[in-house]
């Protein structure tokens, strides 16, 4: 039976997941050059080996409050992309197999709908997937420069 | 169709002869100029490259493009053999065959569907109007050659010979070997450098790894400065790593570099297909053809400058006769100009054609509604022909019916900013007009002043960039205002838009405290607004008994705390300024896109790593000019209201205004006299006047000069009696006549000429208020008149009374 890896972590008080192939780095936040007028999702620039990074706030995707960067705080890079998430803490590499592996329930509201790519079942809990290529396409609507 | 042969090797030969063809052109072009004198080596070098064409298409079997450059080569060879003079004719059939094998390079693989048979019906005439059986046989014997090229061994000698190992022809196939050896052959004629093709992709990439290479020896540098001084092997180690690197950066920018003058042949052609459909003759000019670009600057600029020479053509160059009738040589010049300035390159596209009218540009930019007709009336006619360069001005359906300069120049504008370049506009109505475009050298190094605003860096690219100025914190209140809703700078004169940076990129605006260097935050509306910012300061102040608020404001002002640094900035005829908090050095970066998240920030136009690793934003000026919704045209016509107003105050001035000294004589009267009239005033004691008679004198210079006292002429209160020191007023004349013997000199003023009438009398012009208090104008003339008249009596009374 196949098996598939999650990182996890945490934005205020929800754990969610991304599919660890889809994960370049975990990183530490540091120096983010904020970007006037962006939309108010991302939260800036930073300097990756040479290479500029967008810093999404997840939190502010997700509807929460922007995301205040402390120690725990982590900025996790996606794959062949200049784009990371700031996230509040990162937890535990999960791991499930398929048929623990759902389509995300009809009764999600619609912020997180947009991202969800799937849910998996944990002992005793569900962990909701994140699709990073949804994160990507986010819609400008979100509001921004205008 | 050359179905033997592997995907690599068709795309080397078509790209090998592409460039062949690109190198034919500018030959052919050239031998119709010069007809019977063209230089052999002309000839040879256009025949060599069609007869690798053939050799190559036949070798790889593409038989199309074999036929028609074989009738091609056909003619060249009685060119060369003096059988036929290079004549318009000769050279359009040839043309129309290289623009032919061009279509079909151009989709190798369907080549044989390409129709050719009219291009070579007009080669065929002329080599029909020679040898026609000759010809004929020749193209019939075609198909059957399988083999290469045996049927014109003479020619391929020519050809061969001057290849390196000078094999003989019967052992050579001549496409297998051409790669190593053609190469050499036909660069016989210029300088002798070896090649290597190389994909632009690869050179992207090496570009790029070149520019993390500078961030990383940058920041290297930064972090290893402190260490240099415990281990001194390291300076001389950091100093050849960081030269070696920007050494290596510099070369992969050449190689991507290429002389305009690849891209200027190209309109050598343009200018001779359009004029003859026009029927008009024009020149083309080239110069500074070794000015180099970016590749892809150099591609990108390629429809602009079409459009620019098309459209010099078209509607600035007139017909012959019309220029005759100006006056004007038949023949119309345009003149293409590279050079280099400052680390940038400056194009400029000349005509002598008929100019751009103003009048023409603003009617129709009020018909599109781009502009009201009353800002019209206000505009400059070059203001009026900027209004081309609007967005919106043309559009593109109208390109072709559209009578009259200027059209598609805005999109014109649009492609030339994308390239971080601008353009300008001069013209004269009748005389020409000028298109002068100014670009970077590279898209992906840019060098760039860093700013720092709200305690963030950004870098301004330096192509953007017209002057620094710095405002003293004392002139600020003096230097800036508002006009219309906006604040200016008056510089040199003219009125300059600017806004701080905090602003337009809503950062929390800091302030140095103007005594401690203190940094708080400013909540000033306007730079201009004082008061505001004087409570801030006192209320954060540890100190609640300062002194009072004017002592404060004027220390502020005069500490360099306030110094007021605005960056002029250039958005192609605009000129604006941002007031930033911070000036650093300026620092060739290397640009970042951003990513699609940020694609519709428009003050932006990349990032970049700066020395420490932070990201700086880079701004985008004509991003920040459109934000701002800069009013220039407001603030223009205000600038020149008030050039206006100056000029026509300062001739008032001079007709209405006149220079008054004011004094008393007695302490009741107030007089004026025009300074113009007055030569000197002296202070005089008692014991420098001596009296005879009832006349007084000075000792004026080892003169004894007569002196006035106006209440014996004029009806006015006498001096008074007990003032011991008084003055005297030497009025302007050839010698000193007289001294005007005054009590008091109050001041200078400035005083208007027209004078009331009341108390006019001989020696009094007459009366207005100065100073709210009735002074009398003197007339020094009429007085100095009515004294000498007044003494030469005396004197004569005295002389009879003797």
């Amino acid at each position: 039976m196949t098996t598939k890896q999650f990182v996890t972590f945490r934005i205020e008080d929800r754990l969610v997941g991304m599919d660890i192939m889809k994960v370049r780095e975990v990183n530490r936040v540091i120096d983010i050059t904020p970007v006037p007028h962006a939309p108010d999702y991302v939260r800036g620039l930073v300097n990756l080996r040479g290479q500029t990074v967008s810093v999404l706030d997840l939190g502010v995707l997700l509807g929460f409050d922007q995301r205040e960067v402390m120690e725990q705080s982590r900025n996790i890079i996606l794959k062949n992309d200049d784009i990371g998430l700031l996230v509040d803490e990162i937890g535990d590499v999960e791991e499930a197999t398929n048929d623990e592996i759902e389509p995300p329930p009809a009764n999600l509201n619609g912020i997180e709908l947009e991202f969800i790519e799937c849910v998996v079942k944990l002992k005793g809990k569900l962990l909701t997937i994140l699709s990073p290529e949804k994160i990507r396409k986010t819609p400008e609507k979100q509001g921004g420069f205008a | 169709v050359g179905t033997y042969y592997d995907e690599n090797t068709i795309k080397e030969f078509v790209a090998e002869n592409r460039d062949h063809l690109e190198e034919i052109e500018p030959d052919l072009l050239m031998m119709e100029k010069k007809g019977s004198d063209t230089p052999p080596e002309i000839i040879n070098r256009v025949f060599r490259a069609i007869h690798s064409i053939k050799g190559s298409s036949a070798f790889l079997d593409f038989p199309a493009i074999r036929q028609l450059s074989h009738v091609m080569e056909n003619v060249l060879v009685m060119i060369r053999e003096g059988r036929h003079i290079p004549d318009a004719v000769g050279i359009d059939a040839l043309l129309a065959g290289v623009d032919k094998l061009r279509i079909m390079f151009a989709d190798i693989l369907n080549c044989q569907q390409v129709t050719f048979q009219e291009e070579l019906d007009k080669l065929n005439a002329i080599l029909g109007s020679n040898t026609a059986a000759e010809t004929a046989k020749a193209l019939n014997n075609i198909p059957e050659k399988k083999n290469l090229d045996p049927d014109h061994e003479e020619h391929s000698k020519v050809f061969y010979e001057k290849s390196l190992d000078k094999r003989p022809i019967e052992t050579m196939p001549v496409a297998q070997e051409r790669l190593s050896t053609t190469h050499p052959a036909e660069e016989e004629n210029r300088p002798a450098y070896e090649t290597i093709r190389v994909n632009v992709d690869l050179i992207d990439k090496l570009m790029n790894l070149a520019g993390e290479l500078v961030l990383g020896r940058n920041q290297l540098r930064q972090e290893l400065e402190e260490a240099v001084y415990g281990n001194p092997k390291l300076g001389t180690l950091i100093q050849s790593v960081d030269m070696v690197t920007s050494e290596v950066q510099e070369k992969i920018m050449q190689m991507r570099m290429q002389p305009v003058v690849n891209l200027f042949n190209r309109f050598t052609r343009v200018v001779r297909d359009l004029s003859h459909q026009l029927s008009k003759e024009v020149e083309l000019f080239i110069e500074g053809q070794d000015v180099e670009l970016d590749k892809s600057i150099l591609e990108r600029l390629s429809d602009p400058m079409t459009h620019l020479i098309r459209n010099s053509l078209d509607h600035g160059i007139e017909r012959p006769e019309e220029r005759v009738k100006k006056g004007k040589d038949a023949t119309g010049k345009i003149c293409l100009k590279a050079s280099h300035e400052g680390g940038q390159v400056n194009i400029v596209v000349t005509d002598d054609g008929r100019g751009i009218d103003p009048d023409i540009i603003s009617e129709k930019a009020v018909s599109r509604g781009i502009i009201s007709r009353e800002n019209i009336t206000k505009m400059s006619p070059a203001e009026k022909r900027n209004l081309a360069l609007m967005p919106g001005f043309s559009t593109t359906e109208e390109v072709s019916e559209i009578s009259g300069r200027g059209v598609g120049m805005d999109v014109v504008k649009t492609n030339i900013e994308k390239l971080g370049g601008y353009l300008e506009i001069e013209s004269e109505k009748g005389t020409g007009t000028t298109v002068k475009i100014r670009l970077p050298l590279t898209l992906a190094i840019i060098p760039s002043l860093i700013v720092g605003a709200g305690g963030q860096r950004f870098a301004i690219p330096q192509i953007n960039i017209k002057e620094l100025v710095c405002v003293r914190a004392k002139d600020v209140p003096v230097q800036i205002e508002a006009v219309a809703g906006a604040e200016v700078l008056r510089l040199r004169d003219n009125l300059l838009p600017i806004a701080r940076l905090t602003d337009i990129l809503n950062l929390t605006r800091f302030l140095a405290h103007y005594r401690t260097g203190e940094i708080i935050i400013d909540r000033r509306q306007r730079l201009v607004d004082r008061r505001n910012l004087y409570k801030t300061v006192a209320d954060e102040s540890d100190n609640p008994e300062q002194p009072p608020e004017r002592r404060n404001s004027q220390e502020r002002r005069q500490s360099w705390h306030s110094d007021l640094y605005v960056v002029v900035l250039r958005v192609g005829e605009n000129i604006f300024g941002v007031c930033v908090d911070e000036l650093f050095d300026t620092e060739e970066i290397v640009v970042k896109p951003l990513s699609d998240h940020l694609k519709d920030v428009k003050v932006f136009a990349g990032a970049t790593i700066m020395g420490d690793g932070r990201v700086a934003m880079i701004l985008d000026v004509s991003g920040i000019a459109e934000h701002l919704n800069l009013r220039f045209l407001e603030i223009n016509s205000e600038a020149m209201r008030r050039h206006h107003m100056k000029a026509s105050q300062e001739s008032d001035e001079d007709s209405r205004r006149l220079s008054v000294l004011l004094f008393n004589n007695s302490s009741q009267e107030q007089f004026a006299i025009s300074l113009k009239d007055i030569s000197r005033i002296e202070k005089v004691e008692p014991e420098m006047m001596h009296r005879v008679g009832n006349k007084a004198f000075l000792n004026y210079r080892g003169e004894s000069l007569p002196l006035i006292r106006l209440e014996d002429h004029l009806d006015v209160g006498p001096l008074p009696k007990d003032k011991t020191a008084l003055y005297v007023i030497v009025p302007k004349a050839g010698t000193p006549r007289a001294g005007i013997l005054v009590s008091d000199i109050l001041d200078t003023m400035e005083s208007a000429t027209a004078l009331k009438e009341q108390h006019k009398q001989p020696g009094i012009m007459g009366s207005s208020f100065l100073e709210d208090r009735l002074t009398l104008f003197l007339n020094t003339e009429e007085l100095l008149e009515l004294f000498e008249a007044s003494r030469g009596t005396n004197s004569t009374e005295k002389e009879e009374a003797a």
